[in-house]
């Protein structure tokens, strides 16, 4: 054998280490990011949160999706997930009303059962696997990328010897095995941190849900459950991921497979490279390779093929459809991209620093007499959460002589100063009142995320600013959040349904043809501060801005415009409003 | 590219970099249960009330970090290192340093320039700091009346004694000690700072014998408590 030490993962307790497989957590620090099923991957803003290297934290995001929803053992926590939230929600699919109403308690009995022993008892199985495959890439992507912070991001792990979830501990688990190595070559790393991925993927394509559809349970028999069912359910994951990965390993290791197999990897990820330079025909990916070596490798294990996936999804579905009436959302898709966010610490601070009050119309009704009197620029911004109130924000700015709306330039700095900022909460009507004897103000008019689609269904409040400069400043990145971006661009209607739909479900959209005629560029405006414009020739005083924090931010930006086909804008064919666009970018970031 | 002093600007960095480096030297030395020197310094700037011993202090950081490599972790509570490289001070973060010892049971800061040397140990899957056998010194109180000449030359006896234990190969047969080309020293199953007063007093005289003793200045803290 060539290790006498075995590869033994920690065991974690739900109750012990407050272990959350959801989030990334570290000391004195907000969320860097997490991982929710409902919102894919998540990276914190970076620039909140300070990470060295954000594409590592979205790395580590990414493979828990993956995980999430590519492998049996994800798709078994997804149906229970889903069995706990909607329980109390579901009606039995057949009987009459008063049956019905008592299934409906029966299952709302059983979710609280389920939530309470069998869902932590789920995470708690695959808690260790998901972070080690997750630290392990998130790692790997530093040392290859960034070897001056290799050492950093590792101490900077939350350790059980800190009383902090053990994600050092996991982490060493392997590394002891499978170094990493910041002075190795970049392919080798990712090489072996794909490996990684593969032998926890492994681990997690358990036979649980053959299990499931096995449960002698009787959808038309009373009681509805024959056996109990949080018993049921926990009898599914009588070969938990944990235990399966120490097999795996331990079994490799002192079979000398261990070596060989991470050469192998080396060797083919190689291969996959070289062939996807020539551009030659598809053959069968590295990762497709590697997987099954695995499986063959290791035969007195049940692990199932990513084919055997699907049909086993689609009968424990049918199961669960049977007994509980609802249908389980498909979730099979991979997102193409993770999100970044901004921090729900920053946000909270924020309102508790400047918590939000009434603003009194008169307020208003001053700013925008003063606007007249001394002619200058005027900015309202609103954000509603519905169409009855709006927070405004009533910002001025001095005009640029005689080029109404853009601002001016450095020949303004000896004018008087400017007045403060008033902002509030105004109901709706109070906002159109206020705004009536001035039809030709604001000059521009900016929306904060969505907030459009609602000030649109305020009767009259899409016309109303059809005569100023338009902007929606967004802050959260997403594929789905740059889309509606788009759609405030592109014709200021809400998405169709079926897109939507068909967006959230992973089937084919063509995304590309929402672009057309919509260019963008970037403003930079510090270091690592930049946001992202989107706009429409045909549309020229309606600007979409896109907060993009990093590096990554940038990338991710780029990357999703070339999905939705959004070109970017030609330095031939000059912006409107560029520095008017530059000052409403400027205020949204600092 | 392992930093060997350590500017620290808050108490969880602290942790993490005596955990980290306990786990390495345990990888290395394949030791259960190992126990290294660890010296803390508490030091004010100008700026926050601290006086020449402190900038005395400050200005040995970078010889500390040569001079002590592979020997003893020197942390500097509450200093960091800006974009720069120079030493900055940041008297919230010192303060709730000081805060995370003096809550753990560990006080007494002379004011100015201290400094705390202890054990540390990995054992039972725990790091724990041992405050009960561990030397304080206010170095300020100690120039002050006469029992050490100077700060600098007290701790250039630390260096010297470093040294000697490094060079001397004669502890590898008196204990099990182990002696890292990267992370440190380390013994396993016994206090190490015994070994590192026995060489220091025999540097720096019999006048100043008496500031090597150890004392009970806290409780044994588990690193996860601090």
């Amino acid at each position: 054998m060539a290790h006498t030490v075995p590869f033994r993962l920690p065991r974690v307790s739900w109750s012990k280490h407050g272990v959350n497989l959801l989030s990334f957590r570290q000391d004195a620090r907000d969320v860097l990011g997490e991982y929710m099923p409902s919102e894919g991957a998540v990276v914190v803003d970076p620039l909140w949160t300070r990470a060295g290297v954000p594409e590592a934290i979205a790395i580590h995001e990414v493979r828990h999706q993956f995980l999430y929803r590519n492998t049996t053992f994800g798709l078994f926590t997804q149906l229970l997930t889903f069995m706990v939230e909607r329980g109390s929600q579901s009606r039995g699919p057949r009987g009459s009303l008063a049956q019905q109403r008592q299934e409906a308690l029966d299952l709302k009995a059983v979710a609280l059962e389920l939530g309470r022993k069998v869902l932590p008892k789920c995470f708690e199985n695959q808690w260790c696997v998901q972070e080690l495959a997750a630290t392990y890439a998130e790692i790997s992507y530093v040392a290859a990328r960034h070897p001056e912070l290799f050492e950093q991001e590792v101490r900077g792990l939350p350790s059980a010897r800190l009383d902090q979830p053990p994600y050092r501990e996991v982490f060493d688990t392997m590394d002891r095995l499978l170094p990493v190595d910041p002075r190795r070559p970049k392919e080798l790393s990712d090489a072996q941190a794909e490996l990684v991925g593969l032998l926890v993927a492994a681990s997690m394509n358990s036979d649980c849900l053959v299990r499931m559809q096995k449960l002698p349970w009787d959808v038309g028999a009373s009681p509805k459950w024959v056996m109990d069912p949080a018993k049921a359910l926990l009898a599914c994951m009588k070969d938990p991921p944990y235990l399966r990965l120490e097999r795996i390993m331990n079994h490799l290791v002192a079979n000398g497979l261990l070596e060989p197999l991470r050469e192998e990897a080396a060797r083919e990820f190689r291969r996959s490279a070289d062939s996807s330079a020539a551009k030659n025909p598809p053959s069968p990916g590295a990762a497709e390779i590697l997987y099954e070596r695995i499986v063959t490798l290791i035969p007195q294990l049940a692990i199932y093929r990513d084919a055997d996936i699907p049909e086993q999804a689609h009968y424990a579905n049918l199961a669960w459809k049977d007994l509980t009436g609802v249908n389980v959302p498909k979730e099979r898709a991979t997102e193409p991209f993770p999100a970044i966010k901004e921090s729900r610490q920053r946000e909270q601070q924020g309102l508790a620093a400047h918590p939000v009050s009434e603003l009194p119309p008169i307020a208003l009704r001053e700013r925008l007499k003063l606007t007249v009197q001394n002619t200058l620029g005027l900015t309202l911004e609103f954000w509603l959460k519905e169409p009855s109130q709006a927070f405004v924000a009533a910002r001025s700015y001095f005009l640029k002589k005689g080029a109404a709306p853009c601002p001016g330039g450095k020949e303004d700095e000896g004018r008087s100063p400017l007045p403060v900022d008033v902002h509030g909460l105004m109901s709706t009507p109070d906002i159109f009142r206020e705004l009536a004897p001035f039809p030709a103000l604001p000059h521009i008019v900016v929306f904060g995320d969505d907030s459009w689609r609602r000030w649109y269904k305020v009767p009259g409040g899409r016309p109303r600013f059809e005569a100023c400069v338009q902007v929606c400043r967004q802050t959260h990145l997403t594929q789905d959040y740059v889309l509606y971006l788009l759609q405030f661009v592109q014709e200021g209607d809400e998405l169709p349904d079926f897109i939507v739909r068909d967006l959230r479900a992973g089937r084919a959209v063509p995304l590309e043809a929402l672009g057309e005629g919509a260019e963008f560029f970037l403003i930079k405006l510090g270091l690592n501060e930049h946001v992202g414009c989107i706009f429409n020739r045909r549309r020229p005083l309606v600007y979409g801005l896109q907060k993009l924090p990093a590096d990554l931010g940038i990338q991710l930006f780029l990357t999703i415009c070339q999905t939705l086909g959004i070109q970017q804008c030609q330095e031939s064919r000059p912006v409107l409003y560029t520095d008017l666009l530059t000052m409403v970018a400027f205020d949204f970031v600092f | 590219m392992f930093e060997r002093a350590y500017a620290v600007s808050a108490i969880g960095e602290f942790k993490k970099r005596i955990l980290d480096n306990m786990l390495r030297l345990q990888s290395e030395t394949a030791m259960n249960e190992l126990c290294v020197p660890v010296g803390m310094f508490l030091v004010l700037d100008r700026a926050s009330g601290g006086n020449t011993i402190g900038d005395e202090v400050i200005r040995r950081f970078s010889l500390l970090d040569l001079e002590s490599r592979n020997i003893i972790d020197f942390f500097f509570l509450g200093w960091g290192r800006s974009k720069s490289s120079s030493l900055t001070f940041d008297l919230k973060a010192f303060q709730s340093c000081r805060d995370a010892l003096h809550k753990a049971g560990v006080s007494g800061f002379g004011g100015y320039a201290d400094l705390l040397l202890f054990d540390a140990w990995l054992r039972h899957e725990r790091v724990s700091l041992d405050f009960e056998n561990a030397l304080h010194i206010d170095l300020a109180e100690s120039v002050a009346n006469k029992r050490i000449v100077s700060a600098g030359s007290f701790l250039e006896g630390l260096l010297q004694a470093a040294e000697e234990i490094r060079t001397d190969g004669s502890l590898n047969s008196r204990v099990v000690i182990r002696i890292s080309d990267k992370l440190g020293l380390a013994t396993a199953k016994r206090s190490i700072l015994h070994f590192v007063l026995e060489k220091w007093g025999k540097i720096i005289g019999a006048n100043s014998l008496v500031e090597l003793a150890t004392r009970r200045v806290g409780p044994v803290v588990d690193l996860a408590g601090l």
